[in-house]
């Protein structure tokens, strides 16, 4: 059963903002796909929402030159009607595409899955792998931050309590690039990942010009392989860079056992998925 | 009350369409509202409940704890399940119940309520339980509920026979039945009669088992079936309708029960998890001579119909092979477990995964084709099998050779390059099942269907039988239509009401349709002689049309003269004796499946890229319902092979009360399946159709099982399969040195 709480509905932006501004606790509510579960489990304590539902300013995907920003409010199934994101950000598509079930794709939104600080957050290390930066918009104005500094802990971030993610956004990938996502789940639908992988790879003449490796479920936070990255920048790829730059990425995993899988079995596969992934996006750059 | 028209009962199509109301539905808006309080200890002797702040909170109207329930105890087979219990033996027992005349105040008057427990050690593995000095229940000091054995054929001769055994342990999990409704009641209230109202795959039996304990309250009780949302061998007694019935007769209020998702999930029932050791013997040229059997069955906290379970394990499946010597041995064990009750398939589910990998692994030993093999061991019509089944028409050779010529075109046909890192295999298996079980109830295994001619027009046809989604509203019009030459639109069907209909008993045993259809085929015949009876009376020239004798009959307030009640008992059947020797069923059904599976070695994920389900069905009435009902347990199988399991932790807890983690398969996990009828026609069933029921699911894990090993080499033991243990396998070298002897 849920409990009782208070629910805001602002109908702009600038109210949002202020609803947020005034208390403490108070939390902004959007797909509230995680809110609802977390409230009746009794592991939500706040009971003092600000419901993005009328927001609709928050809801858009807009382009600009190679710039393309997503409102917060834009929903799984919007990024799947848009035309544009399979080649804008293929990885976050595929994140996109299963990303829980059907019902869940069409409440759930970008931000609320940014924000809530998940490890298993399937289109964080999707958008780690295009350097994506979030927008954070409060009473007293705004500040972008890089995704990749965005997050400090398990389910902790560098957002305020009186602030409000209200954007997305990235640079279209080159044009020779791969930008590939792989969640290793116990099911295909409304699935909790066990390992998830994306990588982005871009190359000219033969070389990697930019690479970018993100895991999810391995770690307090979803996080960029950073080691990994370095070991491929500039180089031209084979198995044995691949390879080395897998255990990288897998020595940069701290995961634990629950559940859905072992600690050891996500440490392993963690490294097998990234070794894969990379071969296959290089295999499409080269 | 007894105004209140018969709720009929929803078709398919209007179930398919969101038009069935369930219990929930059914609730009216100022019905008291009850709820259990559960342990969260998983094993504790309660030492005080102190209900006064609950009962001084506004709107809290009565409290209930295992001292109002004194001497009732639920269980057909072994009554040792309290009401409310002053021991929690599981995680989720139930120890108080409130009710209240709303859900906030009902809410309030649980937080208050105080319940002092003192810890007791805890068993949640069998082996805890059978090491465990401490008994879960007093009159059993052991913690071995039941032990059964079997021993058929010449032990001594077969030895000589015998030129290889295969053997392994094998162990499946329990999982909850995972219907779509949880659980619901409602109790309406009239004077000393009380009405429940819950989705239940045997009303008529729940009758019979509450009516005692609820005359000694001073009671009448009626059961009445909405429509329900999935029972799977779930639903049926439990006890939060006797909490909501006592709450009924003490407050002379209608109340009501609706278990959260959490609460169905802990404190529903779950299917038995096994450990089965079992060895198979065979001469060189492949001929199946004797199996042996050793079974470890986790009972849970009650035993429902684990005795019954255990026993089918133990025996059931060898019946679809001319065995000449069968050993079985097995123990039911109480456990600090959620109870573990009957589950489509009612335990040959659990024991064919161990036999029909076991049979695959002696086919390869043997360098035999798995489906030519056990096309020369299968019974065949006229045989009397290992068990005491007499073998009517039998379609398991048709069903073998369907799938095996599935398989050879689908690997013809896709050729797939072996990579290093996906690898493809096929896999095969098969079973038998009954038909209704004699032995299931001491008393008879019959049903009635009654045919009443309405004032207003039309037949109602009532059965104390039920619709679980299987057809059975349509068994009934299609009959009733075809014999009496009506039009559907007369006819209206009432399942599951006692006040209004015959006793049924029920839902299990895949007895549904062919039971029903041959009680309406009686009932048809009854109605034709009282009609003609009544037309000679009437002085009508023949041939009369039914709706101009019926307008007389009505004129004349005669319609209860054409009221008949058609009765069906198989014949020839007999309650096996204590081994499990006996015919149980008119009639068996049988089965092949197979499937194409792709295993990812890096990842260890399975995915099932097409599945084959032959199945001998007899002559299919519904061929959309029953083609619905194989994709159904396939897919509910693949769940129970690769995915679900109950996680509890050391504590007793269970870990994943939810949809989320209890990983049933979803829409895209469904693969295609292709569904096979065989063309089977059997004399003994209404118009030479048998039934479907629970024989989807049976044979899926095994069939998956045998695919994997044909795959990559090695089997996972254990259910589920899941990514990880077939990942641990892959990379463990001892494992693909095929099964161990232990």
């Amino acid at each position: 059963m849920l409990p009782p709480f208070d629910l805001s509905q602002p109908q702009s932006l600038a109210d949002a903002l202020q609803a947020l501004a005034g208390k403490g606790d108070t939390r902004p509510l959007a797909g509230a796909t995680n809110l609802v579960p977390d409230l009746r489990g009794k592991r939500e304590t706040c009971r003092d929402f600000v419901s993005l539902d009328g927001v609709n300013e928050l809801r858009y995907i807009k382009r600009d030159g190679d710039r393309v920003t997503l409102g917060a409010r834009t929903t799984m199934a919007d990024i799947l009607d848009d035309s544009g994101i399979r080649t804008d950000a293929p990885a976050l598509y595929a994140a996109a595409e299963i990303f829980a079930g059907r019902m869940v794709r069409t409440a759930a939104t970008i931000g609320g899955n940014v924000c809530c600080g998940s490890p298993s957050a399937d289109t964080v290390p999707a958008l780690l792998t295009v350097d994506a930066e979030v927008t954070l918009s409060s009473v007293s104005g705004q500040r972008t931050v890089a995704l990749d500094e965005f997050y400090i802990d398990y389910k902790k971030s560098v957002l305020r309590s009186d602030e409000l993610l209200t954007s997305v956004s990235w640079n279209v990938p080159p044009q020779n690039s791969a930008n590939l996502f792989y969640k290793l789940a116990r099911r295909k639908g409304d699935a909790i990942t066990v390992t998830g992988v994306a990588v982005m790879i871009a190359a000219e003449d033969g070389v990697c010009t930019r690479a970018r490796i993100a895991l999810g479920s391995v770690a307090p936070t979803v996080f960029r392989a950073s080691a990994a990255e370095d070991l491929l920048a500039g180089k031209a790829l084979d198995e044995a860079i691949i390879e080395q730059a897998a255990r990288a990425a897998a020595d940069q995993c701290a995961p634990i056992d629950d559940i859905r899988a072992s600690a050891d079995y996500r440490l392993q596969t963690a490294f097998s998925l990234t070794r894969r992934l990379l071969t296959q996006a290089w295999k499409q750059v080269s | 009350m007894n105004s209140r028209p018969p709720l009929s009962t929803a078709s398919f199509r209007e179930r398919a369409l969101a038009g069935a109301r369930y219990a929930a539905d059914i609730i009216p808006p100022d019905t008291v509202l009850a709820e259990i309080v559960r342990s969260p200890h998983t094993h504790a002797r309660v030492k005080r409940i102190d209900s006064r702040a609950t009962l001084a909170v506004p709107g809290v109207l009565a409290v209930l704890t295992a001292e109002d329930f004194e001497g009732i105890r639920l269980g057909h087979l072994c009554a040792d399940e309290p009401i409310l219990s002053s021991v929690a033996r599981y995680f989720g027992d139930g120890i108080a119940a409130v009710a209240a005349k709303d859900r906030q105040s009902l809410m309030r008057g649980i937080e208050a309520l105080r319940i002092d427990y003192e810890l007791l050690p805890h068993a949640i593995t069998i082996d805890d339980a059978l090491a465990s000095p401490v008994a879960i229940h007093d009159f059993c000091a052991d913690n071995i509920a039941e032990k059964f054995q079997a021993v058929r054929g010449d032990w001594q001769a077969i030895n000589s026979r015998v030129a290889l055994w295969v053997e392994n342990t094998f162990e499946t999990a329990a999982i909850p039945h995972a219907y779509l409704e949880p659980r619901a009641c409602l109790v309406r209230v009239d004077g000393k009669r009380l009405e429940l109202v819950c989705g239940s795959h045997a009303p008529s039996m729940m009758a019979d088992f509450y009516r005692p304990i609820v005359a000694g309250w001073g009671s009448q009780l009626e059961v009445v079936t909405p429509a329900i949302g999935g029972s799977f061998g779930a639903k049926w007694e439990h006890p939060s309708q006797l909490v909501c019935l006592l709450f009924a007769q003490r407050l002379q209020r209608d109340v009501a029960m609706v278990l959260s998702r959490r609460d169905d999930m802990i404190a529903g029932r779950t299917r038995a998890a096994m450990r089965i050791r079992m060895r198979i013997g065979a001469t060189a040229e492949g001929e199946l001579v004797a199996k042996e059997t050793t079974l470890w069955c986790d009972n849970g906290a009650y035993s429902l119909h684990g005795p019954a379970v255990m026993k089918a394990a133990a025996i059931r499946g060898d019946n679809l092979y001319r065995f000449s010597a069968i050993k079985a041995d097995a123990q039911l064990v109480y456990t600090n477990n959620m109870p573990s009750e009957c589950f489509r398939g009612f335990g040959i589910t659990q024991s064919t995964f161990a036999l029909e990998q076991l049979i695959d692994e002696l086919a390869r030993r043997l360098k035999l084709d798995p489906a030519k093999l056990r096309l020369s061991n299968t019974v065949r019509e006229g045989d009397t099998a290992v068990h005491g089944w007499k073998i009517g028409s039998c379609g398991i050779a048709d069903c073998l050779d369907g799938i095996s010529n599935r398989i050879d075109r689908h690997r013809r046909d896709n050729a797939l390059p072996r990579s290093e890192r996906y690898r493809t295999g096929y896999g095969l298996a098969a079973f038998i099942h009954c038909i209704g079980n004699r032995g299931y109830d001491k008393r008879f295994d019959r049903a009635f269907v009654t045919l009443r001619t309405l004032p207003e027009g039309g037949i109602r046809i009532s059965s104390g039988e039920v619709e679980l989604g299987c057809g059975t509203v349509e068994v009934l019009i299609k009959t009733v239509a075809r014999e009496l030459a009506t039009n559907r639109d007369q006819l209206e069907v009432v399942l599951g009401d006692t006040a209004t209909g015959p006793h049924g008993m029920g839902s299990y045993a895949s007895r549904t349709s062919f039971f029903v259809a041959m009680a309406a085929l009686d009932a048809c015949r009854r109605f034709k002689r009282a009609a003609e009876q009544m037309r000679v009376e009437f002085g009508m020239t023949k041939p009369a049309e039914i709706g101009e004798l019926v307008a007389r009959a009505r004129q004349q307030q005669r319609l209860g003269d054409l009221e008949v009640t058609g009765d069906y008992q198989p014949s020839g059947v007999v309650v096996p004796d204590e081994t499990g020797y006996g015919n149980i069923s008119a009639a068996y059904t049988f089965g092949a499946h197979g499937c194409c599976v792709q295993v990812d070695t890096y990842t260890g994920k399975v995915t099932v890229t097409q599945y084959w389900a032959a199945h001998d069905a007899g002559t299919i009435v519904n061929l959309n319902e029953t083609q619905g009902q194989v994709i159904g347990g396939v897919i509910q199988g693949l769940g129970f092979a690769l995915t679900e399991c109950a996680s509890v932790a050391e504590s007793g807890q269970l870990l994943n009360p939810g949809y989320l983690d209890d990983r049933v398969p979803t829409f895209p996990d469904a693969p295609p399946v292709e569904v096979l009828f065989t063309d089977t026609y059997e004399k003994k069933g209404p118009a030479g159709a048998k039934t479907i029921g629970e024989p989807p699911i049976i044979p899926v894990p095994a069939c998956i099982a045998n695919a994997i090993r044909d795959a990559v080499g090695v089997r996972v033991y254990q259910l589920p399969m899941t990514s990880e243990r077939l990942w641990r396998a892959i990379n463990d070298d001892d494992a693909r040195s095929g099964p161990k002897g232990n």
